[in-house]
């Protein structure tokens, strides 16, 4: 999959799941404070993450993602390593 | 909008202190000593002493007497339940009885594997029960709110006998999602509070004993999420050796896309919760230990 690809889906999921809006998606953009993604929402990110991409997120790798673009990079990097 | 702020009463100097007079001095004499040390609270914690007296004073109505009275009595039970709580943690389950109101739901809901929640409270030894629950044949998750009952369960697992009860401590970045996930997807049981919830969680106002009260969301929704059943479980001392445990029949939360039908949804289990863990404080006054402003404003 293609970076480009796997942007656009994460968008997707995070509009369509989280009714988030286009605009609000930018890269530097905290998940926590900008997109107030709470604990219940990261449970679905769990989730849609291993339906979508196939891999497992570990409970370590959290600690890293602070903003929209630290998580397309995990996506990114996982997402080809699997 | 009140909630609680990450300090639990009782600290590990307590607890420790509490081990080592129950194994050196037996529980007898670890019960007599907890008589002194229930009146040193009661003299000297008067934060929490507030707000139990408004508790007992404007939720139980009880007289002005016999709402003081009850608060050292809270203090005495609670101390009960801590070195009741060590000693069946520590093996010493065989000096207590107990009987079960709806054990059979649990062992259904391992025994069919589809996984659950059990919602208990800050009320009566439910970790005690957990400790039983070990002849229910699954793994048992205990979610743990707090900073400082993490130190204390540090202390504790030098003590605990049963291996199959697994704490996930819940963690400012969010890391905790992953194992009560696996746990979920892997069908096995979560034990988590459903009265308490730390600031900015998701939470739902309802009317609890004729009051006001915020009640997190999170363990509704991820029965909802996962598509486990939920059961509403307490466990209540009833003597000095005999504690009751109550499990409610399974329900299942529906999920909905539309985030106003799915409110409608958690607040409708939630209510049906507090409806149930009313009952119980009815019955067992003394044993509740939210020591932190609950209700949302007193009706005085």
């Amino acid at each position: 999959m293609e970076n480009k690809e796997i942007i656009e889906k994460v968008n997707e999921f995070l509009i369509d799941e989280f009714e988030l809006e286009e605009d609000q998606l930018v890269p530097h953009a905290s998940l926590k404070e900008t997109l107030e993604i709470d604990s219940l929402d990261y449970v679905d990110l769990v989730v849609i993450i291993e339906k979508n991409f196939g891999f497992k997120v570990k409970g370590e790798d959290f600690a890293t993602i602070k903003t929209l673009q630290d998580f397309y990079n995990y996506i990114i990097n996982h997402a080809q390593t699997n | 909008m009140p909630s609680w702020k990450g300090q639990s009463r009782g600290n590990v100097l307590g607890y420790k202190i509490f081990i080592l007079t129950l194994k050196y001095l037996g529980l007898p004499f670890a019960y007599f000593l907890l008589a002194f040390v229930a009146f040193y609270f009661f003299l000297f914690s008067h934060k929490s002493s507030k707000v139990t007296y408004h508790y007992f004073r404007h939720i139980h109505k009880y007289s002005f007497l016999k709402s003081v009275w009850s608060i050292y009595l809270n203090y005495f039970v609670f101390g009960q339940i801590i070195l009741d709580k060590v000693a069946i943690l520590g093996g010493l389950k065989g000096k207590f009885t107990y009987n079960f109101d709806g054990e059979h739901h649990l062992h259904k809901m391992a025994d069919e594997k589809t996984g659950g929640i059990i919602v208990n409270a800050h009320v009566g030894n439910f970790e005690t029960a957990g400790q039983l629950l070990e002849r229910i044949n699954t793994k048992i998750n205990v979610i743990l709110l707090d900073a400082e009952h993490q130190k204390i369960k540090k202390v504790l697992s030098d003590v605990i006998v049963n291996k199959d009860i697994n704490f996930i401590p819940v963690q400012p970045d969010f890391s905790h999602i992953i194992p009560i996930s696996e746990a979920m997807m892997n069908k096995e049981l979560i034990a988590v509070a459903g009265d308490r919830f730390i600031t900015d969680s998701k939470v739902i106002e309802v009317d609890f004993m004729g009051h006001k009260a915020d009640f997190p969301t999170g363990p509704f929704y991820l029965a909802a999420r996962f598509g486990v059943p939920v059961t509403f479980a307490f466990a209540m001392k009833e003597s000095r050796t005999h504690y009751h445990f109550y499990a409610s029949e399974p329900i299942y939360v529906k999920r909905y896309t539309n985030p106003e039908e799915q409110n409608k949804e958690l607040k409708s289990v939630t209510e049906n919760y507090c409806k149930e863990f009313e009952r119980i404080l009815k019955m067992y006054p003394l044993q509740w230990f939210n020591y932190y402003p609950f209700w949302k404003k007193s009706k005085e």
